[in-house]
């Protein structure tokens, strides 16, 4: 059974290619509340100093 | 039994429970229902089933207004919603017995290792047998989880369906979870290991692999919320995880996990790099004046992609190893070794089987005895291992295939209580000594020996050597992987790794940029101001605001760090809430 040593968290593995772990995440993003995650990514930025005007910039 | 309900406009699934909290099939059997909400507000409630009302319609009871309509008290709460707890059709009428984040207000017994074995959680083996360290488990368990084993599995996989070892370190007063998870014919589709730590209250996502990707994103983010649902009661102060595969980096950061600071001062020291390079061409000065770093594939001479690429095959060789072993493992090729080799080395000295018959004998009510014989069956273990055999075989050599045991009647003759010399009545014939090993025990030993004997076949595959093959092909799948890539993503890759070198710049064009220039226009855009800012915060939060940005994945895609959620953050949870516990629209 996989130990903490062999730390991999999601992913899958497929022959000929690297390890990926898009498959997993693309979808549970897709399904989110981007509207709610955002806000308080926004809330954050606004802490750190940004203006509105930058936070609006870094999502065009 | 579940369902997904709404209580007081509130998402919730429901699990209906007999009276030793085991999932129902039918909800009318239920004498108690578990409503886990998946909101942000989380928590959950026991509720108690109510019998069937009387179907008679009292419009007394249904107050309308003035032109007929049902008022707010008059209608049925949630109107057509279907999932609706109280809708009449839907579920049985339900009466909260406690609010959210309540402890249930049933008092249950304390779980005996008996319980583990009943509810087919597995313990490691010496929690298993020695007396002491099983004392011990059993008082963390009981004072932390004080859940029957099968309920907590439920919960902890999130209704998945799916198998759960523990490994107790007494030491450090920590458990190490793993298993599968099941589709509906019992098939593997994903494997998970998870540390709790209970005495500092932290928990680490180690290992969660899925076999197909095409379901995977649904098993994982049901895993996830079923695992924070989980740690939440506890009351685990922190989950620590490792990104470091291609999109995890980004992915996590959009979870709400948040780098340790470390990991934030390289990651933020990277990424800044990545936002000083001008992208389409353009040409940014290296520290030495004379040279330039490159930002596109084109810009570098055939030789100089050519030791990129060996750099980077030599750099992503365990990579690609990596994942070969894992579709390896993935095939069921080791599982398959590891039966082949259990069922060759089969005998009464197999420890395996020795400790299914023992919980066997358990689990009928026996005084446990590793090796006394008792009334109710009149054969040592050791006899009846000593009178079986087994075959394994899959013609698919995928490893899926039980084992078949069988009896060997001229082995079991001398069972307790047997007298050779004893008269028979007239008229009535003694049994023979193998009889004295019923039909009825010889399925439930069959039972025991092949969970046991896929188990310890399962186990044993971990540890199954890859063969030396798998290592050959690893170049030829880099050159093809390669030559697949375009030269935007080779570039990547490149940069990833640290692999760009600067170009000098050639005599000619030193002379040129040697005459005055007219003022260049700013380079950097406001967005890009921003996360620069952004990157120069010492604060890692401040990578959320990066990851929501729309340069957020190309940014973050392949970097590797160690992050964490902090349970009692209100920011990080509300992100991790807005992905795992969202409902999807109908």
């Amino acid at each position: 059974m996989p130990t903490a040593a062999k730390s991999r968290e999601f992913f899958y593995a497929e022959h000929g290619k690297p390890l990926q772990d898009a498959a997993l995440h693309d979808g549970i993003i897709a399904d989110g509340d981007q509207e709610r995650a955002n806000a308080v990514g926004d809330a954050v930025a606004r802490r750190l100093g940004l203006t509105d005007e930058e936070i609006a910039a870094l999502k065009k | 039994m579940q369902q997904t309900v709404t209580i007081d406009g509130r998402p919730a699934i429901v699990s209906y429970l007999d009276e030793m909290l085991v999932p129902v099939a039918d909800s009318a059997e239920a004498k108690l229902i578990e409503a886990l909400f998946l909101d942000a507000q989380g928590g959950s409630l026991f509720l108690k089933p109510q019998p069937p009302q009387a179907k008679e319609y009292d419009e007394s009871q249904h107050p309308r207004d003035d032109r007929g309509r049902w008022t707010d008290a008059g209608g049925v709460e949630g109107g057509s919603d279907a999932g609706s707890v109280a809708a009449p059709n839907a579920v049985p009428a339900v009466t909260p017995t406690s609010t959210p984040g309540n402890v249930p207000p049933i008092k249950k017994e304390k779980s005996k290792l008996s319980d583990f074995n009943k509810d087919e959680v597995n313990l490691d083996r010496d929690t298993n047998f020695d007396p002491k360290k099983q004392e011990k488990f059993l008082k963390v368990w009981n004072d932390n989880i004080d859940q029957a084993p099968a309920e907590f599995r439920k919960q902890f996989l999130g209704g998945l369906p799916g198998s759960m070892t523990i490994r107790y370190d007494e030491g450090n007063e920590e458990f190490g979870i793993s298993g599968h998870i099941h589709d509906k014919n019992g098939n593997n589709i994903a494997e998970y290991s998870r540390d709790i730590d209970f005495k500092h209250k932290i928990a680490s996502s180690n290992y969660f692999k899925v076999l197909g990707k095409e379901q995977g994103h649904g098993v994982g983010k049901q895993l996830l919320a079923g695992n924070m649902d989980v740690y939440r009661k506890l009351g685990m102060k922190r989950v620590d995880v490792r990104a470091n595969i291609d999109v995890g980096g980004y992915a996590w950061a959009r979870y709400g996990y948040v780098p340790t600071q470390s990991s934030w001062n390289e990651l933020r020291g990277y990424i800044e790099r990545k936002l000083t390079r001008p992208s389409g061409g353009g040409r940014r000065p290296a520290p030495s004046g004379d040279t330039y770093t490159p930002s596109s594939w084109e810009e570098l001479s055939s030789d100089q992609q050519d030791d990129i690429y060996r750099e980077w095959a030599r750099l992503s060789y365990d990579e690609f190893y990596e994942s070969e072993v894992e579709s390896w493992r993935d095939s069921g090729r080791p599982l398959n070794d590891a039966k082949e080799e259990l069922a060759k080395d089969f005998d009464s000295k197999q420890e395996w089987a020795l400790d299914a018959l023992q919980k066997w004998r358990e689990k009928r009510g026996e005084i446990p005895s590793s090796d006394e014989y008792d009334d109710d069956v009149p054969f040592t273990n050791k006899q009846i291992l000593d009178a079986m055999t087994v075959d394994y075989s899959d013609r698919y050599e995928e490893g899926r295939a039980d084992p078949e045991f069988s009896f060997d009647d001229s082995g079991l003759t001398e069972p307790e209580g047997y007298d050779p010399d004893q008269m028979a009545l007239p008229g009535i014939d003694l049994p023979e000594p193998h009889e004295y090993l019923t039909q009825d025990m010889r399925d439930e030993i069959d039972t025991a020996l092949t969970k046991a004997f896929n188990d310890k076949a399962e186990s044993d595959a971990d540890s199954v050597d890859p063969p030396n093959y798998l290592a050959d092909g690893v170049s030829d799948y880099q050159s093809e992987y390669w030559d697949q890539l375009d030269d935007h993503d080779r570039f990547r890759q490149a940069d990833r790794l640290g692999l760009i070198p600067d170009i000098e710049i050639p005599a000619d064009e030193e002379e040129e940029q040697a005459q005055p220039e007219p003022p260049q226009l700013p380079l950097q855009d406001v967005g890009t101001d921003a996360l620069l800012k952004l990157t120069r915060s010492a604060d890692p939060k401040a990578l959320w605001a990066i990851a929501d940005s729309t340069r957020g994945k190309e940014l973050l895609l392949n970097t590797g760090w160690a992050g964490r959620l902090d349970l009692s953050d209100k920011e990080q949870m509300a992100r991790f809430d807005a992905y795992v516990h969202k409902k999807k629209a109908a």
